[in-house]
Formats: C-alpha cells, structure tokens, sequence
C-alpha cells in the first residue's frame, strides 16, 4: 500500500496547490472586477463634476479662474461618503483647486503616468489606500488643460475583496476535504493494475532479502527453484556477481602477501 | 506471474495518473468555480447597485436644477431627450421613467428590446442573478412637497453580460490551474515512481554485467530503498576494498578482469528524461510571458523621443524582441552543444531576471526596449538549451516526443504567463506584475539546478573529446522544402494572423483587450491540449509527413474561412482551428527536419532561424499590405501561401524519395 498512499498524498498535494492557486487568483481577480466597476462609477460622477470646468476651457480660459469651484467639487464630494477629496489640476498635474484644506502640490508621479497612458480617455489608479479616478479636460486648442480626480476610500471594497476570499478559502477547504476522501476511490480503482504491480515487486524483494540471508554458499539460489521474474533474474545476479567480485578481490589480497 | 515485474507499462501509468489527477483537480476547481462564481456575483450587487444609484442622483439633480428655478416638473423641456441620452451613456440602465406625483408618466425612455413594464423588475431572470435591486426610485422634492419619482431600471443583459465576462475570467483562472496541476502532476510522477525504478534497473543491469564502478541517488518507496541501498554499498564496498589493494597485485589477478571496480570514487548515476526541462522550461516561459499582456500598453506610456509615434512605441519591444531572437537562433544551438545545455539554460536566467525587474523600474522607452532585447536572447538561449537537453535525453533518434514535450511547455507556460501578468499587473500594477516575472525566473533557474542534472544537460561529446569541428555535408533538397513549404508560411501565418490581424479585426469590430487576449490565449491552448497527442501518433501512428499535410490544410482552411466568416465566432473557430492545425505542424516538423538533415544541431539552428525570419517577414509584409488589401483578401492569400507551400514540400518529398532510395541502395 506503501505506492497507493505515496500518489495519494502527491495527488492531494497537487490538489491543495491547485486550489490554493485557484483562490489567489480568483480573489485577485474578483479585486480587478471590482476596481473596474468602481473605477466605472466613479467615472460617472467625475463626468459630472467636470462639466463646468470644461465651459471654461472651451472659451479658453485656465482652470484656476472657476470661482465657486470649491463648491462645485463639494457638492459632488457629498454625495458618496467614501469620497475622501475631489481635484482639479492643470496639463501639468499641479493641483488647482479640491476639496481638502491642505491639498497635495500636484499629481502623484504614478498618477500622472497613468494619465500620460489614457491619452485622453477617462483614467483609473489604485493605491493602497484609494482608487483614483479621473478625466481629462480638452483645451480650445485640442491639449489638455487639465482634469478632475476624485480619491475614493476602498475600505469597504478591501473588506469586500477579503469577504470573497474567506469565502473562497472556505469553500476550497470543504473541496479538498471531500475531493481527498474521492481521490482516495479514484485512485483505488484507477491505479489497480498499477498497485497490484508494485505490491508484487515488494513482494519479489521482500523475496530476495529472505534469500540472501538464508543462504550459505555462493550460489543463492542453490537448492531452490530458479528465479522466477526479470527483477529477481537482477537481483540475484547482481548480488551473485558482488559476492564473486569480492571473492577476487580477497584472492588478489592474499595473492598480494 | 508473468516474466517481467519491472517491464511495468510506464507510459500507461503516466498516463492513468495524470487521467487521475486531471479527473481529480478538475472536479475540485469546477466545484471552487462554481463558488467563485456564486461569491462574485453576490459580492458586486452592492457596487452595481452604489452605480445605478448614481446614475439616478445624476438625473435627479439636474431635474432639481430646473425645478429651484421655478420651471413646473411637467414643463421641464428636452427631458425626453435628457433622458435618451443618458441612457446611451450608461449601458446598464434599461428604462429611465419620471413620474409626476400622482405616479402618472411625465417622461420615460427605454432601450431597444428593453422589457416593457416595471413589473418585470423583479422576474426569474433578476432572482437568478445577484443583482436583485433591478429598480430605484429616487423622489423629487420641490421645496417640502413630494413633485415626483424617478425611477431608473437596470438592464439585465448588461448584468448578464457583466456575469459572462466574469464566468469567462473563472474559466481561464481554471484552465491555469488545470496547466499548473498538470506540471506538477508530471514532475511528482517522474520524481517518484519512473527515475527510482530506472534508476534501480540501471544499477541493478550494470553489476550484472559485472560492472560496479556506478551508484546512484539513494531513495525509493519502501523496498525500493533498500535495494538502491544495498546496491549502492555493494559499490562502494568493492570500490573500498580495490583502493585497499596494491597496484601490482591489482595487475596481477586475472579473475578480478572480468569486473569493473570503480578505483577511486564511483561514478553518480545521472539518468536524463525529457521531462527533467518540463517544470524548468514552464516556469521560464511563465516569467518571459507575463509582461506580453501589457507591454505595448506599458510601452506607450513610457517617455520617448518625440518623433517616434506612439503606436511604433507600442510595437518596439516586440520587435526588438522578435530581431534578438531570430538574431541569436542560429548560435542558440551551437552555444548549448558547446558548454552544455545546463549551464547555457542557468547563465541564462539571471539576465532575464535582471531585464524584467529593470524593465519594470524604467520609464524610458528605448531603455525598455534595450531590457526587452536583453531578454529575448536570454529567452531565445534557455529554450534553445532545453530544447538541445529533451533531444539529448529522447530514448529514440529522430523522436516528435522532445520537440512535442517542448512544444506543450512552452504554449503552456506562455498561456499561464500572459493570463497571471494580466491578472497581476491589473491587480497591483506592471511594477509588481515584472517583480512576478522575475520571481518566476530565478525560479526557473532553482528547477533547472534540481531537474536538468542528467548526463543531456552535459557538453555535447564531439566538443568534449576533441575541439576537430565536423565535416559538414550538403543539406538535401528535402529539408530546405520544408522550410521553404512548411516552417516559413507556419510562422508567418501566426505572426500575421495570431499577432497582428486578431487584435486588429477584433478591435475594429469593439472588443477590448481582455476579450482579444482570450481569443488569442484558445491558440496557444490548443498546443497545450494537443500537443502530446500529436506526439504520439507522429511517433506511433501515421506519422509525422500525415500530420504536417493533415496540419497544412487545417491552417489553410481556418485562414480561407475567415474570407466568408469574420466576425467574433468565426475568428475564434479559425483560431482554434490554426491553433490545432499549427499544433500539428510544430513537433513533427522537428522530427523530419532532424531526420532530413542527417544530423540534428545544424538542421534545427537552420529550422529556428528560418522560423523566426519567417515570423518577422510575416509581420512586415501584413503591417505592409494589411491596409490596401483588407482583412479578407490577406487571409485568402495567407490560405494560398499555406497550401501551395504543403504542395511544393509533398512534391519535394517525392521527388528526392527515389534519389534517396538510389544512394541507399
């Protein structure tokens, strides 16, 4: 049974691995479909706050003469709690204008790589505190004169990342359990020929052993009836030719004095 | 009992056991799928809902705009039209209604084919899926009266669409797992039960034919060890006791002749199987693969000169890449013959390690593309080693098994790698994503020092002994038709149609990157699936010549098919199709290229090179011509290109049969 239970151990080790693997990526990926879906939404608000800082750029005015702009952006601010600040900035990624009190001088290098990539199209970061979300505000002349960026607390989307992987974790716990004891059955079945095969060459060895120390002379097999497979034809062959081989070298010693 | 308990059908237990496993970690990852699935779609109602939500607070505040400037909510003008337009920008409401306040319609919009009525909302098709809060309402209030409702309803296909794409990404995350599960299925079956009894029969063998100057590893499941046990001391035993003997008397014993006796330390057995590259090789290909998902993406963005355009910037990594290892192809072979395919595979890893982690920490496109080049020949050097090292190791000359194992690792770690770079760098960004593929790498390396220590990692014999180069003899006429008829239209069709049409066409017709990586992804799995199969008929079935023809006229019909039938269904049927049909070409090829060649090095650096030119002339000449003459007519010529060149190399085999035959005879 030694072969049963070493494939039966590989394959439940095989199975773990898998299934380990499995929840990783799953639970990475369900974070990347979350992060597009929020990133989607807060897209949505963001084209919304956007729209008066656009009628000032269209007449090609800078971004920083909006005057109320402050309460633009917190009127949109209000309406998410998980909205940590909402920004607007120039082409250069200097903050012009945002909710908080003390704003950041400018866009985060990362960030504005990541605006440099979207060429235009609506743009999404994530930190590890937020998503950052934004979009890009043309100039009269084509360029960019700037965008908007909300930051959004993914707390409740890190909670929900780790819900879905205890429950993944969970489930993939009670799978290996009961694909363990399956397995177990597969294998029995599937392997049959395979185990009643090593059986019988533990069995042939087993054989050897209790020939070799019930033997007295040189010839193992003397007296009894010949070998009767290929790996016992091997096995006492091999042990017959170190016992002569032996034998030659002592001669040679003696031979030697 | 029958003759021979240690001729045991290795193959067929391979074979069983990894039936066994598949059946085993399929069941498990199905059942965990089904969970993922369930978990998703629960765990991303509140998000859908948080969108519908806003979407119906956008309209609402810009109603409550017009009401706060005295205009009456039923005279509110362009609200249809608002309301049309909104549902154009945001596919997943379904109906935006506004309703007085005695719940009578003011303004309503639907979509085409939208389910008429809002009792709908809550229908089979809403129970079934997460997202059972198919319908908001948000009231509007106009000083402290209640004026109206606004009720926003989602679409369920969108929601279904959404669902789809999620069960598709499941499927992938299933089939990396099954690739995985499948490696390593092989590596415990090689590690456990076929090298300890080959190693056994080995010893066992030599000291029958009175050779005791071997021991190997010692290990094995129960009796196993012991006899690799006893075994190895008999070895070191004799070899204890010869050291102990004088010279003279050594010289003098004629009994002892017929023995070899190991006279200073016995020899290691070093046992080379194919599958000693296979985890190795996977885990390499994994690490070079992993950027290929974002790279033009991650291209584009980094800084460059101002005069090169952004789409060439795109396109420069990859063609630096596709230069460097068709430069290098012809000297990949001759470098792992010369200092052994062990060392070219190790010395190989640090410099693709080194050149994903620089590509990840650099912003500058001609510096990505410089790293992108460094690993292209570290790439094109370590496949090539293991390549050399299966050859080495196959037990049969001329073998489709060595290039058909090849073949499956690399597709499988190419379909792994770009699936986990996707799902990393998406996840925690291409910095983190090119850290991964570095890991993968030095990974790689950690395998190939434990697995590639057979005597086929070793330097090839000829350069060993004697430093006399080979006298080169005239490649036949047979061998440069299949390059001319078979290598080159193979690769250039899976340059223009798998790299460059595919994402083009799918683009064009809307599909985003992720749908198109999919797509492409069902060709390289085709290799992984097939592969060994064809390995096997190619080796015990009707031969490599019937599976290069039977491969040829499958490529040539999936390309001539996508004359009449290019939209998404029919780009995916032609590239499974290719995908099998160049599955069948590849490994086969190998094997009649070697055999053509007589000898195996100089024919296969030949083969590599021409297939790389071949993929880089595809390329050019599709970049070229793909846009005066269309999708349609490039792929009829590409079918044609196929087939004529399966003709011409029939013709060829033909012809040279009976010179070959004569000079035999």
């Amino acid at each position: 049974m030694a072969f049963f239970w070493r494939i039966w151990i590989a394959v439940i080790a095989v199975n773990l691995i898998v299934l380990s693997i499995f929840v990783v990526l799953a639970t990475v990926q369900f974070g990347n479909i979350n992060a597009g879906l929020a990133a989607d939404r807060l897209n949505v608000l963001a084209n919304r706050t956007v729209a008066p800082f656009k009628a000032v750029a269209e007449i090609g005015l800078s971004l920083s003469t909006v005057r109320n702009a402050r309460a633009l952006l917190e009127r949109s601010r209000q309406s998410d709690d998980a909205i940590v600040s909402i920004d607007v900035f120039d082409a250069d990624g200097r903050i012009l204008h945002s909710t908080m009190d003390t704003p950041a001088a400018g866009l985060l290098p990362e960030v504005q790589a990541t605006r440099r990539a979207s060429q235009g199209r609506p743009w999404h970061h994530e930190t590890a505190t937020g998503f950052l979300s934004g979009v890009e505000i043309a100039s009269r002349s084509g360029g960019s004169a700037g965008g908007i960026m909300i930051t959004y607390s993914n707390a409740s989307n890190v909670a929900r990342i780790r819900g879905v992987g205890a429950e993944l974790g969970m489930g993939a716990l009670m799978i290996f359990l009961v694909g363990s004891v399956l397995s177990a059955g597969i294998l029995g079945l599937g392997l049959r020929p395979q185990i009643a095969m090593f059986e019988t060459l533990e069995k042939t060895i087993s054989d050897f052993e209790r020939i070799t120390w019930r033997s007295r002379g040189h010839d193992l097999l003397d007296g009894q009836k010949p070998a009767e497979n290929e790996l016992m034809q091997l096995l006492v062959g091999a042990e017959q030719n170190y016992r002569t081989a032996g034998d030659a070298l002592d001669q040679a010693k003696e031979g030697a004095h | 009992m029958s003759g021979g308990v240690l001729s045991l059908d290795r193959n067929g237990m391979r074979v069983r056991l990894i039936v066994m496993v598949a059946i085993s970690v399929l069941l498990s990852v199905v059942a965990a799928g089904a969970i993922a699935l369930a978990a998703f779609d629960r765990a991303i109602e509140p998000e859908m809902n948080n969108r519908v939500r806003l979407i119906g607070s956008t309209v609402r505040s810009e109603i409550q705009r017009a009401l706060e400037l005295g205009i009456p909510l039923e005279q509110i003008g362009g609200l249809d039209a608002y309301l049309a337009r909104t549902l154009d920008d945001f596919g997943e409401v379904d109906r935006i209604s506004v309703l007085g306040a005695g719940a009578d319609p003011i303004a309503s919009d639907a979509r085409d084919g939208a389910a008429t009525g809002i009792s709908d909302a809550g229908g089979a098709d809403a129970e079934t899926i997460a997202f059972r809060a198919t319908r908001f309402e948000l009231p509007i209030i106009e000083g402290n009266a209640l004026v109206g409702t606004i009720l926003v309803e989602t679409n369920t296909r969108f929601v279904r669409t959404r669902l789809r794409q999620v069960l598709i990404d499941v499927v992938v995350i299933v089939l990396v797992a099954l690739v995985v599960a499948m490696e390593i299925a092989l590596a415990i079956a090689m590690s456990s039960i076929e090298k300890p009894l080959e190693r056994i029969m080995h010893l066992l063998r030599d000291q029958v034919a009175g050779r005791f100057a071997i021991r190997t590893r010692p290990g094995g499941l129960g009796g196993l060890g012991r006899t690799v046990a006893r075994f190895n001391d008999h070895v070191e035993d004799l070899t204890e006791r010869m050291a102990a003997l004088p010279a003279r008397a050594r010289e003098r014993s004629s009994s002892l002749k017929q023995y070899v006796i190991a006279e200073d330390r016995p020899t290691r057995l070093r046992l080379s199987k194919i599958s000693d590259i296979r985890i190795a090789l996977f885990l390499f290909s994994v690490s070079t693969e992993t950027a290929v998902a974002f790279l033009p993406i991650y291209a584009r963005a980094a800084a460059r000169p101002d005069w090169l355009s952004a789409e060439v910037a795109a396109a420069l990594p990859l063609m630096v890449y596709l230069v460097a290892t068709a430069c290098l192809a012809p000297f990949a072979g001759p470098m792992a013959r010369r200092f052994g395919a062990r060392r070219i595979f190790l010395a190989s890893v640090a410099p693709s390690a080194v050149a994903l982690l620089a590509m990840g920490f650099v912003d500058n496109l001609i510096v990505i593309s410089l790293f992108r080049g460094l690993m292209a020949i570290s790439y094109a050097t370590a496949t090539i080693a293991c390549q050399t090292y299966a050859i080495r190791a196959a037990e049969e000359a001329n073998s489709t098994r060595p290039f058909g194992t090849f073949m499956a690792v690399i597709y499988g770690g190419v379909f792994c790698g770009s699936a986990l770079g996707g799902l990393v760098a998406g996840r925690f960004g291409y910095q983190n994503a090119f850290i991964f593929g570095a890991t993968m790498a030095v990974l790689s390396g950690i395998a190939g020092l434990l697995a590639m220590h057979g005597q086929a990692g070793d330097r090839d014999a000829v350069h060993h002994a004697s430093e006399v180069p080979r006298q080169r003899t005239r490649l036949p006429m047979s061998f440069f038709a299949l390059l001319a008829g078979v290598a080159i239209p193979t690769n250039a069709t899976t340059a223009v149609f798998v790299w460059y049409m595919t994402p083009l066409m799918l683009a064009s017709a809307g599909f985003g990157p992720a749908e198109i990586a999919r797509v492409v992804m069902l060709y390289y799995l085709a290799a992984v699936v097939f592969g060994p199969l064809v390995s096997h008929l190619s080796d015990r079935g009707p031969g490599p010549m019937t599976m290069l023809i039977a491969g040829a006229l499958l490529s040539a019909g999936a390309m001539a098919s996508l004359s009449f039938w290019n939209d998404l269904w029919g780009m995916t049927s032609a590239i499974c199709a290719l995908g099998i049909g160049h599955t069948l070409i590849r490994a086969p090829q190998y094997a009649v290229a070697a055999k053509a060649a007589g000898e195996q090095g100089r024919g296969l650096d030949y083969l590599r090179f021409i297939e790389r030119a071949g993929a880089l002339a595809g390329l050019g000449i599709a970049a070229l011509t793909f846009g005066s003459a269309g999708a349609d007519r490039a792929a009829l010529a590409m079918a044609f290109i196929v087939f004529s060149g399966i003709v011409f190399f029939a013709g060829a085999q033909l012809v040279s049969r009976p010179e070959t035959a004569s000079r035999g005879g």
